[in-house]
């Protein structure tokens, strides 16, 4: 590192004080009290993920073909389509990224995982809740709030739920060993303690006692945009930030710009939310201030991507073998994407076209899929063999995950977006029968469809890899799974020092 | 997957992780060797058109709130005005194109029964591609059907029908009737004349003390075709 | 950035400034809009739902009708909604007052429906529609909701509910289709979706 003095780099990494042993230990020790609580909440989400696929493949196909399995209200496309939606963001997305979170937090705050008992009941609770939330859904108790449809009473058992984890955050932030906090710790803490006011508030002005008129629509899409926003994206961006260095063994590239990302995001995110109003009932001035909060959002975005692309540069060829990094650099990447993307669909000339067209859905599987998900991928094939002390028993299956999960996203979105391009066009030309702005629709969702089925290829492989590895006997060292090292003679493959 | 060839692991098998604490290091270590250094802060300084990036990107940003604020005002939607809307009066005919409108009204109001096509659905929405009632030499009957609806049993092109029709009097302006109907009575091969607004107008203004009763086929046949 | 206390007001008063900003005002604002009195009728606008349209509400809420419905008309100049006949001005904050919740919806896989009940009064159609959109609307994507009909056999004669069908659809010999309660709940619910007061933030023909 040029241009830096000595005691600046010391300060800001105080644990890079060449005690390898003591830090080994005690990373091993942090990693064997997170065992149980993060693979229990890994194996849940994972539960809710195959729950998810499946419900994603039902509102999918019935886009296409409208009598699929209509004749039962349970799965009308009215209720799968919101179970769906509120299966993978609460029930997956949320139960990884706490996953995730709990252990970065110990590690990064270099403290042992404590008070097990509380994470435990939490995770009971929480997929308490997500049960007889779905089902209110399937049997007509949605609210038809988006991102909130889960029944009231749903509601009150996730929230206690989370009330636990926050707990728990507080007390292992209060114990922590390393008083220096890193950058993803930044993004980890503001995701804990954003999500619950969200998702109060939004609870309490929009299902118990709701505000008046279009006040609720404003209470309804700042929710929404800020669990993408405010929740998942520090989430997914605090991971990042720690396996890229990690993995490749350089540092953050720039201090300065990790804290300008951080604190533009945490501005300007949580102002854009009514962007997902523009042209509604509401006043001009709501509307301009999203607006134009959407469009600073190029400053965190642009910053995140030259911190993160900046440390990568120069070794993009360990994407070559390392699982972890092939997820998270494509969610690094797909991250720059769908919020440049984003910024540009607040623009009203352009949402004049793609609002209320299927572009929108593109656009929000690119974020939480192509980005969240992809990143909470690489995370979990990190994690995992630290907790479970064994090696993912099958790289093949890793591979046909990454790929599977990379052309099934990009399947997606692409013919998607140019169906919702042409719907949008379509749509504002009104000597075009409505009809016909369906029809042409149609080819775009059947692509949708064969692609939801490549991406249940991917999930199948990933699960029956977590369900493989936890079920091995334990054994003597075995170096990391890779994907060069699959195909390399086993002699060989034991020598291999580089880490994954 | 491989024999055990490190040297820091013992040859024994090795027990459950709960019997077996102490081995955890020895366990854990060789993972761990491979495991690079925790995450550090880098002190590179940003690329140097970051910052005329973030200026371009705040001016705009300034630029757009002082323009399109709307005044504000909770009761101003459109963010170009600054102030509540100038109430204009109605458009007088003449400025619409009236082909444009019949085709659209006739999309928007008609075609969900009569369908696109004008051939309505059988036994239920009866047709209007040449249909006898719409190719009927005056215009009184249709202006009266549109706008106080009708009900009951009627034979068009030979086919009997038995529904009833919505009343449109209180939706459509005289201009939509004009139009509308002279659409139907144009399109899919049909070759009436045209219905003017002043026609509309008359008959809505001679037939408003029934307003709100639909017609049936007797009543109608009673009525001169041409008023 | 060690000190923990700092992070923390920075991430509180970030969230803090768009709750106020977003929502606080925007409730001060004109969370106590009031109704508007019509001239010509005398009446107020906009009117709450009750009866059976206020039943309806909850079967549109429960079946997610707002997944391929919006109910908001967008502006002459942006976009095509006036020009398609789906209202006679755009919506304004004081159409939604007393809907709880607010169905504005963000899909228009099937069109507008904030003046449904102007442009398609027919109870008639709405129940053939509901039943098997192909009936009124080839090639719709809307599923069938069959589940807000039952089969019955039919007594000394056919019911006026009942749903005329004809061919591949028309139920067995003996037997009608007739919409339950719940349908017609629906569809007057539909029936009493209409935007087309003139407000003073709203003038007709915008």
């Amino acid at each position: 590192m040029k241009n830096s003095s000595p005691s600046l780099r010391q300060a800001l990494n105080p644990s890079d004080d060449g005690n390898t042993a003591e830090r080994k230990a005690l990373l091993a020790e942090i990693d064997l009290s997170c065992r149980r609580p993060v693979l229990f909440l890994f194996a849940n989400a994972l539960l809710w993920l195959m729950a998810g696929t499946a419900l994603a493949l039902i509102t999918s196909w019935k886009m296409h073909s409208p009598g699929f399995l209509a004749d039962w209200s349970w799965l009308t496309f009215g209720r799968v389509r919101p179970a769906h939606l509120n299966t993978m963001v609460y029930g997956f997305a949320s139960q990884a990224g706490i996953g995730v979170a709990i252990w970065l937090l110990c590690r990064l705050g270099r403290v042992p995982f404590m008070q097990g008992g509380i994470v435990l009941a939490a995770t009971v609770l929480w997929n308490i809740g997500m049960t007889v939330g779905i089902i209110g859904i399937l049997s007509g108790d949605s609210t038809s709030i988006e991102w909130l449809e889960m029944p009231g009473y749903a509601a009150y058992i996730l929230f206690m739920a989370y009330a636990l984890i926050a707990v728990w955050a507080i007390i292992t932030f209060r114990f922590r060993r390393e008083k220096h906090l890193y950058v993803s710790q930044w993004y980890l803490l503001g995701a804990l303690f954003w999500f619950p006011w969200l998702y109060s508030a939004a609870n309490m002005m929009l299902v118990i006692d709701p505000v008046r008129g279009t006040v609720q629509a404003a209470v309804n899409w700042w929710f929404g945009h800020n669990v993408l926003g405010l929740w998942f994206t520090p989430i997914g961006l605090g991971a990042i930030y720690y396996f890229i260095p990690k993995v490749i063994g350089r540092p953050i590239h720039s201090y300065f710009l990790s804290i300008l990302g951080f604190w533009s995001l945490a501005l300007f995110y949580n102002w854009a939310g009514m962007h997902h109003l523009i042209g509604g009932p509401m006043p001009a001035w709501l509307i301009t201030v999203s607006i134009v909060a959407s469009i600073m959002m190029i400053i965190p975005v642009v910053t995140v991507a030259i911190n993160h692309h900046l440390t990568m540069v120069g070794h993009f060829k360990k994407l070559k073998y390392s699982p972890t990094l092939r997820f998270i650099v494509f969610g690094a990447m797909s991250y720059t994407v769908a919020s440049l993307q984003g910024s540009s669909m607040a623009i009203r000339s352009l949402n004049k076209l793609t609002h209320f067209t299927h572009y929108t859905i593109a656009h929000s599987h690119i974020g939480l899929y192509a980005f969240f998900t992809m990143t909470m991928f690489g995370s979990m094939y990190y994690i995992v063999p630290r907790l479970a002390l064994r090696e993912w028993p099958s790289a093949r299956l890793i591979s046909i995950h990454f790929w599977a999960a990379a052309i099934g996203i990009l399947l997606y979105v692409v013919p998607l977006s140019v169906g919702g391009v042409l719907q949008g066009r379509a749509m504002n030309n009104p000597d075009v029968p409505f009809i016909k702005t369906v029809e042409l629709t149609k080819p775009y969702l059947i692509t949708r469809s064969m692609s939801g089925i490549i991406l249940t290829v991917a999930h199948v492989a990933f699960v029956v890899n977590f369900v493989w590895i936890l079920a091995r006997r334990r054994r003597p060292y075995e170096p990391p799974v890779d994907f060069i090292a699959a195909g390399l003679d086993p002699e060989v493959k034991a020598n291999l020092t580089h880490e994954i | 997957m491989t024999p055990d060839v490190n040297p820091t692991t013992t040859a024994e098998p090795l027990g459950r992780i709960e019997d077996e604490q102490t081995d955890v290091a020895a366990i854990h270590a060789p993972i761990l060797t491979r495991e690079k250094s925790e995450p550090q802060e880098g002190l590179e300084p940003a690329p140097f058109w970051f910052i005329p990036l973030i200026g371009v990107v705040l001016f705009w940003a300034g630029y757009y709130m002082g323009h399109y604020n709307g005044g504000f005002n909770p009761l101003v939607f459109d963010e170009k005005a600054s102030g509540l809307p100038i109430i204009v009066s109605a458009r007088p005919p003449g400025e619409v194109d009236m082909a444009v409108l019949g085709k659209r009204t006739f999309t928007a109001m008609c075609a969900p029964c009569h369908q696109e096509t004008g051939l309505g659905l059988p036994n239920q929405f009866p047709p209007l591609a040449g249909s006898d009632w719409v190719n009927a030499a005056g215009h009184g009957r249709l202006v009266r059907i549109v706008l106080d609806g009708f009900t009951g049993p009627v034979e068009v092109n030979g086919k009997p029908f038995n529904n009833t029709m919505v009343p449109w009097r209180g939706t459509m302006s005289d201009e939509q009737i004009a139009a509308v109907l002279t659409y139907v009575r144009q399109a899919w091969g049909n070759k009436g004349a045209p219905v003017g607004v002043d026609h509309v107008k008359a008959v809505r203004e001679k037939t408003k003390d029934r307003a709100g009763q639909p017609w049936t086929a007797d009543l109608l046949r009673a009525q001169p075709e041409k008023e | 950035m060690n000190y923990g206390p700092i992070v923390f007001i920075g991430i509180f008063l970030t969230l803090a400034s768009s709750w106020v900003g977003l929502i606080l005002i925007p409730q001060i604002q004109y969370g106590g809009l009031g109704v508007q009195k019509i001239e010509e009728t005398g009446r107020d606008y906009p009117a709450a739902n009750f009866g059976s349209a206020a039943l309806g509400r909850e079967v549109y809420r429960a079946n997610g009708c707002i997944y391929c419905h919006s109910q908001q008309v967008r502006a002459e100049d942006f976009g095509a909604d006036i020009a398609r006949g789906w209202g006679k001005r755009r919506s304004v904050s004081r159409d939604y007052l007393y809907d709880k919740p607010v169905f504005l919806g963000t899909m228009r896989t099937g069109p507008d429906l904030a003046n449904i009940g102007l442009r398609q009064p027919s109870v008639e159609w709405h129940l053939s529609h509901l039943y098997n959109p192909q009936i009124t609307s080839k090639g719709s994507i809307m599923p069938t909701y069959a589940f807000l009909f039952e089969k019955r056999k039919i007594g000394k004669a056919s019911s006026p509910d009942a749903l005329k069908l004809t061919g591949k659809l028309a139920p067995p010999s003996g037997y009608e289709i007739m919409p339950t309660e719940e349908a017609k709940n629906l569809i007057a619910y539909l029936l009493s979706l209409r935007v087309d007061v003139a407000l003073p933030e709203g003038p007709l023909g915008k």
